[in-house]
């Protein structure tokens, strides 16, 4: 399997303190890997360094074999990374239908394009509140628009933030499915976890994060 | 009754250019939260450019349509370039270096178009086909201002169908909301404020474009409109076009029943009197029954947090305790080291703005309450000195003591109804309140002398050389400065800075955050009508101009260069600006072009005023900790 993303030597800031400190890791095409940590220990901070959203600098930092350390967020986007947050960013205002539709963007290569059916089979609920504004569902169903939103911009790369946080049991058991089922489509998942009952049986390998560093867990230490 | 339909259609049609500038203004603000000052610019060059191009085109309909159509792409396409330029490098300061910078805009604007189009006004025509007047009830009404109540409501259909039934208008909504999230879903938001800059620049232009058949393209039509253009902003709620328009419908309605009642009075007061005032009147009204407007919603906090960086007040230094007496000293010693009555004149100034400046900020550095209308106490000072001076015939030094308690009366009235208020809404209805007393002195003429002003104000025999009238003002400047600095550091600045940094804490342990703010509003405006006595005997005359506009912006210009967080800012801020304004207005005729420039580029190349940059190269010199 070849590499989709390499990082190496990644460090973050938030104002004048740093978070990661050296932080390497590699996600093949294909592959689900996890970010197991306890809290504070720079999982999410992973995430948005890849992405662009704090301040960063990586020795490597490769998607695809491109380089993506220098580009803007919305370039690190284009290039085919979605990003998920933990805090389920849905456009409160905006209907799960505006939501959907300001991330659509079309498929690079000549990959097939998430359709909507697509994601309403994935996301049955979503069909039903087509209309309704996002501020006005619930945690869950926000968290399935969260992923839904950044599907429509059919990323190669997923980077999905704690996506069981906060959720009832028949939620987060869904939301596995869900998971599954994006895996089985051949995605890869790059994903920040606590919880390991969530993790079990999801993914192919995981990095043990502690305070700003990644080491390599391998797939027993789930 | 007949005529009093005529007058609510008269009305409306004068709602149609109001509603079509504040419709971009609100656009601007709810999507960029930036308060553009020079949205009345971009409406004065709508008139402008549409003016020559319909004098070129103009002679049949089709040619008309075509100028205003090419005159409304211009005035978008110049937002659009200066948002691209100046704004997009400005996000990420505080607001009100935006608010500064935009401000900068209307003086460059103002002597650009002086330059194209000079100073003589320009009249419009009516657009041929739309010249007539139909017979409406036994009165001839306008048939273009039937159009104009006609294309209000199609504006606001239009608009409301581009932003809530179209993937653009998503966008947009989105970029407001979370522009991060947005950006981290490939799309570059930055076009997208650019592009709602350009509509909302092209609304003003548009406005302009078409209010010109009704009047004339002339130089003050930008500051004239955009305090109305606040009004009906804030008044329909900070980011509604629906607001806009009802806001808009409003303060019209009751400016034309004004106008065409103008014998009426009432208690004295002619309502040609209550013209301007009515409509600042109504707004307060408004924001003190909704806080929010109309149809706005509460502000939520901003990423930035306070309007106001919170930072600790370090007492001086010794060194630093050194450089300020040694500096007294030199300004105690300037008429006898010789300097001339020329910098004699300019010290005085820069004394009588440094006081200014300095009750500014003790309200906003310390009460955390950003006053856009700070000008309103600095001119009823003035005008509280001038007409003790003039109308009870009382000597200088009586009339000097005046001026405090003129300014005080209004700082107490009218800091009741703001310190109800936070953020931008404070900061527009002290804009507001400012109007107000700025309209009444433009109008009560038989008091204040209107436009004209109060001349002939002069200082005592023994203080009329300007050696002996420079101590004075010194003098007083000085001690003046020297109580608001005991202020500062009494039990009464600590309970204001803790109001200002956590106003929930603050009522926590029993400090009564509004009182507090309250006192500090009036002491803010004693202190500055204080500054406003002293500069009515240094010119010698007083008008209205004292307390517009410019005259607040100014104030704010001087703290922010200085520094908002320091004691000692405003007075270099005010002594640096005065000395500038002063140089370039001697250089040149075109001194608001350079001084918009030098205030556009200082907003970009120092974010945090020349204080904040001091105080960011030291972090850097070695030896010292951040
Ligand atoms: N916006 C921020 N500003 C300053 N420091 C932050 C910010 N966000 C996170 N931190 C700090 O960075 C460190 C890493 O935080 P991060 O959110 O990456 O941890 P995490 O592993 O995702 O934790 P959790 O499991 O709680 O989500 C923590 O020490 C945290 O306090
Ligand atoms: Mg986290």
């Amino acid at each position: 399997m070849t590499s989709l993303l390499e990082v190496q030597g990644l460090k973050a800031w938030y104002g004048r303190a740093q978070v990661l400190f050296d932080v390497a890791l590699e996600v093949k095409t294909g592959e689900v890997v996890a970010l197991l940590g306890p809290n504070g220990s720079g999982k999410s901070t992973t995430l948005k360094a890849i992405m662009g959203l704090v301040t960063r600098s990586a020795e490597r930092m490769q998607f695809d074999g491109q380089e993506i350390a220098g580009l803007a967020e919305y370039q690190i986007a284009r290039q085919g990374i979605g990003y998920v947050p933990e805090d389920r960013r849905v456009f409160q205002g905006l209907t799960v239908r505006e939501n959907l539709s300001v991330a659509q963007r079309p498929p690079q290569n000549d990959r097939v394009a998430w359709s909507l059916d697509g994601l309403f089979s994935l996301f049955p609920k979503l069909e039903q509140l087509y209309e309704r504004r996002a501020g006005e569902m619930s945690g869950g169903e926000q968290q399935m628009l969260t992923i839904a939103r950044t599907l429509m911009g059919n990323p190669r790369l997923l980077l999905l933030d704690e996506p069981s946080e906060g959720l009832a049991p028949v939620v987060v058991q869904q939301m596995r499915q869900a998971i599954l089922s994006l895996k089985q489509e051949g995605l890869t998942v790059l994903l920040s976890e606590q919880n390991p009952a969530f993790a079990e049986g999801l993914i192919d390998r995981s990095y043990r994060m502690d305070r700003g560093r990644a080491l390599a867990a391998g797939k027993s230490a789930v | 009754m007949d005529s009093l339909i005529i007058q609510l259609l008269t009305g409306l049609a004068s709602a149609s250019s109001l509603f079509l500038v504040a419709s971009g203004l609100t656009i601007i603000f709810g999507v960029t939260r930036v308060v553009n000052f020079a949205h009345g610019s971009l409406y004065m060059l709508g008139a402008y450019i549409a003016v020559s191009l319909v004098a070129l085109w103009g002679g049949q309909a089709g040619g008309f349509w075509l100028a205003v159509l090419v005159a409304v792409l211009a005035v978008g396409l110049i937002g659009g370039l200066l948002e691209i330029t100046i704004l997009r490098r400005l996000y990420r300061s505080p607001e009100l270096f935006q608010l500064l910078a935009t401000f900068g805009v209307v003086l460059i604007v103002q002597d650009v178009t002086l330059a194209i189009w000079g100073p003589q006004d320009r009249f419009g025509v009516r657009p041929p086909g739309l010249d007539g007047a139909y017979l409406l009830l036994g009165h001839r009404f306008p048939v273009y201002d039937l159009f104009l109540i006609l294309l209000a409501p199609l504006v606001l259909l239009v608009l409301w169908t581009l932003f809530n039934r179209t993937r653009w208008g998503a966008l947009v909504r989105a970029a407001t909301e979370d522009p991060e999230m947005l950006a981290s879903l490939g799309v570059n938001q930055r076009w997208i404020l650019t592009a709602v800059f350009a509509l909302g620049s092209l609304l003003a232009g548009l406005g302009g474009a078409l209010e010109l058949p009704k009047g004339s393209a002339n130089l003050s039509m930008d500051m004239q409109i955009i305090a109305s253009v606040f009004v009906v902003v804030v008044v329909g709620g900070m980011g509604s076009i629906l607001g806009a328009y009802l806001a808009a419908v409003l303060v019209s309605l009751i400016r034309t029943l004004a106008v065409a009642n103008a014998e009426l009075s009432v208690l004295g007061i002619t309502m040609w009197q209550l013209e301007l005032v009515s409509i600042f009147i109504v707004m307060a009204v408004v924001l003190v029954v909704r806080p929010w407007g109309l149809l706005g919603r509460p502000e939520r906090l901003h990423k930035g947090g306070l309007p106001v960086e919170a930072t600790v007040l370090r007492r001086p230094g010794l060194w630093l305790k050194a450089v300020m007496a040694l500096g007294i000293l030199i300004l105690c010693l300037l008429p006898i080291l010789g300097a001339g009555n020329y910098s004699l004149y300019l010290f005085t100034e820069m004394a009588v703005f440094a006081l200014f400046a300095a009750s500014l900020q003790f309200l906003m550095g310390l009460g955390g309450v950003i006053s856009f209308g700070h000008a309103a106490y600095f001119g009823l000072g003035a005008y509280g000195a001038a007409l003790a001076f003039k109308a009870l015939a009382l000597p200088m030094e009586l009339a000097l003591l005046a001026a405090p308690f003129l300014a005080a009366a209004g700082a107490l009235f009218f800091g009741w109804f703001c310190v109800r208020l936070s953020g931008v809404y404070l900061a527009m209805l002290t804009l507001a309140f400012a109007q107000i007393t700025w309209s009444i002195a433009f109008q009560w003429e038989g008091l204040t002398g209107g436009d004209n002003g109060l001349l002939g104000v002069w200082p005592s025999e023994w203080a009329a050389d300007s050696a002996s009238f420079y101590y004075l003002v010194l003098a007083i400047c000085l001690a003046c400065l020297f109580l608001l600095r005991r202020f500062a550091y009494a039990p009464f600045g600590y309970a204001l800075r803790a109001g200002r940094d956590s106003p929930l804490g603050a009522e926590a342990i029993g400090i009564d955050v509004r009182l507090q703010r309250w006192l500090a509003f009036t002491l803010a405006g004693v202190f500055a009508g204080v500054a406003g006595g002293l500069f009515v005997f240094m010119k010698g005359s007083i008008s209205p101009d004292a307390m517009a506009i410019p005259q607040s912006v100014d104030a704010l210009a001087m703290v922010l260069l200085g520094g908002v967080q320091s004691l000692t800012g405003p007075i270099l801020g005010a002594a640096i600006f005065t000395g500038l304004k002063a140089e370039l207005v001697s250089l040149t005729n075109y001194w608001r072009l350079l001084l918009g420039l030098l205030i556009v580029g200082l907003c970009i190349l120092f974010p945090r005023g020349l204080a904040g940059a001091g105080r960011e190269m030291a972090a850097w010199l070695p030896g010292r900790r951040p």
